[in-house]
């Protein structure tokens, strides 16, 4: 039996289940939010940043990452505010300094992304979305992923667990550990299908070669 | 190493038996972490080998490479750094001939690390050799002190 409540979505009042993330019901009611972190089945994570709304508590509209909140009844939300817009361009542009992606749609929804949200925004972030994709910092360790742990996460519920994030901060990479058995990675190839930016090709015993040992 | 295992958990108090606490004995008995020993404790405690791996990279003080004899931490805390920490990091890399990416001599002899504060910052700039704090270094004693360790090294092997 489904679980109803009532939020209200851009002055929308709409039934969503709570028991599903508040982008999912979003989304199931036709609101488009962008996100690269995240799955149905596997629940949110948090990692990407895009999924950013505004929600209402007790006085204020807060910044909130609606992959990781459950619809409460009476819950306001506004999804297509400037301080969202900025929020998740700002969060785009932190994700194409991960650049180049083999998927380029992925690549052209973050720079409109960062147009957005710089349409809007001072001349100033024009001049800093201009430099972020091209010069500026060093290039990431891996260029294409995104570190957004979704395989990690797939292989973890229906693989065989074998990939993993290794250390951290700057180092944060993804390593595989294939143990002492014989071809433990099988073929269920679940990590490749679910990477958003195509990044792990031809599979990820191949992609991902970082090891401690 | 089955056996080394189950006698290590076997001296731990029980509430005290977790993963990190395992891996921090097995740390200070051997001086880093043998691959063979983290697909042991994924088969004893059920936790997959890949989360072992991802919890021992993420902390800078398990080593996952033999280390040597002796171990000298340059502190890089702000203190230090400020003091000229990177003086006396650079000044052992050369001495003892480290390559780069490379935190033990050739010999075997020396591992150098660099930590982060080791809470003495009045004895700026220091370093900890073998557990011992050595506070004020200048970059001109490290060939001294290296000199010093070999020495005791090589009594030690007469003995």
């Amino acid at each position: 039996m489904k679980d109803c409540v009532e939020i209200i979505a851009d002055g929308q009042l709409i039934a969503v289940d709570r028991n599903i993330t508040l982008l999912q019901a979003l989304r199931d009611n036709g609101v488009n939010i962008p996100s690269l972190c995240f799955y149905p089945s596997l629940g949110g994570y948090g990692s990407c940043g895009l999924c950013v709304v505004e929600v209402y508590s007790s006085g204020n509209w807060l910044l909130r990452h609606s992959c990781l909140l459950y619809p409460e009844e009476g819950m306001q939300v506004r999804t297509a505010t400037l301080l969202v817009q900025k929020q998740r361009a700002q969060a785009a542009r932190l994700l194409l300094r991960r650049g180049p992606f083999h998927k380029k749609e992925v690549e052209e929804m973050l720079i409109a992304l960062v147009q957005e949200g710089a349409d809007v925004g001072d001349l100033l972030q024009k001049c800093d979305s201009a430099g972020a994709a091209g010069e500026g910092r060093a290039v990431p360790l891996i260029a294409g992923c995104i570190l957004c742990g979704l395989c990690v996460r797939i292989c973890r519920k229906v693989g065989k667990g074998l990939l993993t994030f290794l250390g951290r901060g700057e180092n944060l990479r993804i390593g595989m550990v294939l143990g002492q058995k014989d071809d433990p990675c099988g073929n269920c190839r679940a990590c490749r299908r679910i990477c958003p930016t195509g990044f792990i090709t031809p599979n990820a015993r191949c992609t991902f070669t970082a090891s401690l040992y | 190493m089955s056996t080394y295992l189950k006698e290590l958990i076997e001296k731990l108090p029980e509430n005290e038996r977790l993963l990190i606490n395992i891996l921090n004995c097995v740390q200070e008995e051997r001086g880093f972490i043998p691959q063979p020993l983290l697909t042991e404790l994924a088969e004893r405690t059920g936790v997959p080998e890949s989360q072992l791996h991802s919890l021992v990279s993420f902390f800078n003080s398990f080593r996952t490479k033999s280390a040597g004899k002796h171990r000298i931490c340059v502190c890089y805390g702000t203190a230090c750094y400020a003091r000229g920490a990177p003086l006396i990091y650079d000044r052992l890399a050369d001495e003892l001939e480290l390559d780069d990416g490379d935190d033990t001599s050739p010999d075997g002899l020396v591992t150098v690390e660099k930590v982060y504060c080791v809470g003495a910052c009045n004895q700026a700039p220091l370093i900890v050799e073998d557990g011992q704090i050595k506070g004020k270094i200048k970059s001109y004693q490290v060939p001294f002190l290296i000199k010093e360790l070999r020495k005791k090294d090589q009594d030690g092997r007469n003995e």
